[in-house]
């Protein structure tokens, strides 16, 4: 997992320093005006945002799915299951180093897109902060939703196909659905939260159905919905797998 | 006050009944030992007793502690092997007891003393620095017998503790047992498929089946008892220093308990130096017989 982020990130600073020139004909394809002091800088940081968006998603899936699941298949649960030590105790130590690693993963590409557009532009735009804080939340979020489907399941790979299924399908499926229905994005579904990684450049948004949005910036009252939407994901699925860690058995 | 105190415990999965209204009072110093065929139940009520699964009614208190009310406290002073538990295959034997030993307070300098002693006692030095992924389930045994036993626990709950060791580990299991219940007057309760195993380490032998507890052996009489003939005379003071007690005795014959001592060997051995001239030596067989009835 770290060894791809970083070969995508290597592929990226290429394919940055090699079509830096072409992205206003990208944008003028996309019927987008790119205008204002950092434009060009927020449509290339979108483009890495935009390519990089799966991986906190597939390293959340990688590190979490097993975390509780493992416990029970490997019997390792029998040791640690009896030492005088409270199991929420156990779950907050598993739950912070997966969501350590994952962080690690999403800083590591972070430090790329740095270094490329210290280089490329000499300056770092506020945006590139915004992404990343929002990523980070949106690590504590899956993390937490992997580890509830953890919870529920007593062998790997049923978690793992589960995690998968959800972010991949359910939430998609979800999306079309609603879009459909009710012609509006929904924001509180943890895949479409998750877009503000991106639109934090720039606000435009390839929905299933739905597609729209301007080259400016998300505004702020996007950027605290999803916010607080990744955050009630994060404290309602931790809180569930604790109750559900808490009576966990092994027979 | 007894140490463990189990009240009407009853485990449920589904419309199976593992454990059925299940009493039981532990004295402090007692070695139990819980014998029953597979299914009797011995496992549930020692993974409750240790929290790895809950009750679907009633109580265990240890130390006065309802285990469902606190565990950790209850815990605290526990030091329980349930089944063949396995370990994170990314550490080596040292750092499970070095984990284990902080988790129940040790300091920096205990977790050393502590990791040595239990190294030398079990004979693991030879791989306690090799990743547990490595590990025959042998070594496994011992290293989980080695958790049980970090930072002195006042009770030992052992679920099949020789279960999977070759005979010498299983001689070597029994006799530590045995010494950590008579020398240090641990509380002892360990489940065994082994007869021979429950009459030399147990001071009363539970036996269950079907989830519900058959027979309470607490009669030494009835549990490690041994029938010698012999030639010549037998002086029965000459052996109370080995734990060995005449009970009965005939022409040529007596009926000696033996609990305390471990194995066959040891007591034709101590018998032969106090000059007995031992023809013959059986185990009265009261538990096998017993178990045999109770169990179909």
């Amino acid at each position: 997992m770290f060894f791809m982020a970083v070969v995508v990130s290597l592929l990226l600073t290429y394919l940055s320093f090699k079509y830096l020139n072409d992205l206003a004909k990208f944008a003028t394809n996309l019927s987008f005006i790119i205008s204002g002091p950092t434009s060009k800088e927020r449509i290339l940081a979108y483009l890495w945002s935009f390519v990089l968006s799966t991986f906190p998603a597939f390293a959340a899936v990688f590190f979490g799915s097993p975390s509780i699941s493992s416990e029970i298949e490997t019997k390792t649960a029998l040791h640690v299951f009896t030492l005088p030590i409270p199991r929420i105790i156990l779950l907050i130590g598993k739950f912070l180093s997966s969501v350590t690693v994952t962080s690690a993963i999403v800083l590591t590409y972070t430090i790329f897109e740095v270094i490329v557009f210290q280089y490329l532009f000499n300056v770092l735009i506020i945006e590139l902060l915004y992404s990343f804080l929002l990523t980070l939340m949106f690590v504590l979020a899956f993390s937490s939703v992997t580890f509830l489907i953890s919870s529920l399941f007593n062998k790997n790979t049923y978690a793992y196909i589960t995690a998968l299924i959800t972010y991949l399908l359910v939430f998609n499926a979800a999306t079309i659905i609603i879009e459909l229905l009710y012609s509006v994005t929904p924001y509180y579904l943890l895949n479409n939260a998750a877009s503000i990684t991106s639109r934090v450049y720039i606000n435009i948004f390839f929905g299933i159905t739905l597609s729209g949005g301007n080259t400016s910036p998300a505004p702020f009252s996007l950027i605290a919905y999803t916010s607080i939407v990744m955050f009630l994901y994060f404290i309602i699925s931790f809180g569930i797998t604790a109750v559900i860690f808490e009576r966990k058995e092994v027979k | 006050m007894s140490q463990i105190e189990v009240k009407e415990l009853t485990k449920n999965y589904g419309s199976l009944i593992a454990l059925d209204h299940f009493d039981m009072s532990v004295e402090k110093g007692e070695c139990i030992a819980m014998l029953g065929p597979n299914g009797a139940g011995k496992s549930t009520f020692l993974k409750i007793a240790t929290n790895v699964i809950h009750p679907t009614s009633g109580s265990i208190t240890i130390r006065g502690i309802n285990i469902g009310d606190d565990p950790m406290a209850a815990l605290q002073k526990v030091g329980p092997l349930v089944e063949l538990p396995e370990f994170y295959p990314y550490l080596n034997g040292k750092e499970i007891l070095d984990f284990v030993c902080r988790v129940k307070g040790a300091s920096r300098e205990q977790i050393k003393s502590e990791t040595e002693r239990l190294s030398v006692l079990l004979s693991m030095n030879d791989y306690i620095d090799r990743k547990c992924g490595q590990y025959s389930r042998g070594m496994k045994q011992r290293l989980a017998l080695a958790c049980s036993m970090a930072m002195d626990p006042e009770i030992l709950i052992l679920d099949e503790p020789t279960f999977g060791l070759d005979p010498r580990g299983m001689r070597e299991f029994v006799d530590i047992i045995s010494d950590l219940n008579r020398k240090e007057h641990k509380t002892v309760i360990l489940s065994t498929h082994l007869i021979s195993e429950a009459r030399e380490v147990a001071s009363r032998v539970i036996i269950m089946n079907h989830g519900r507890k058959m027979m309470d052996m607490k009669n030494e009489k009835d549990i490690s008892m041994m029938k010698i003939t012999f030639s010549g005379t037998i002086n029965g003071d000459a052996f109370k220093n080995d734990g060995m007690e005449i009970v009965e005795s005939g022409d040529n014959w007596a009926t000696i308990s033996v609990r305390g001592m471990t194995g066959n060997s040891k007591v034709i051995e101590k018998l032969l130096s106090g000059g007995v001239n031992v023809n013959w030596v059986e185990p009265v067989n009261n538990i096998e017989k017993t178990y045999l009835e109770l169990v179909d």
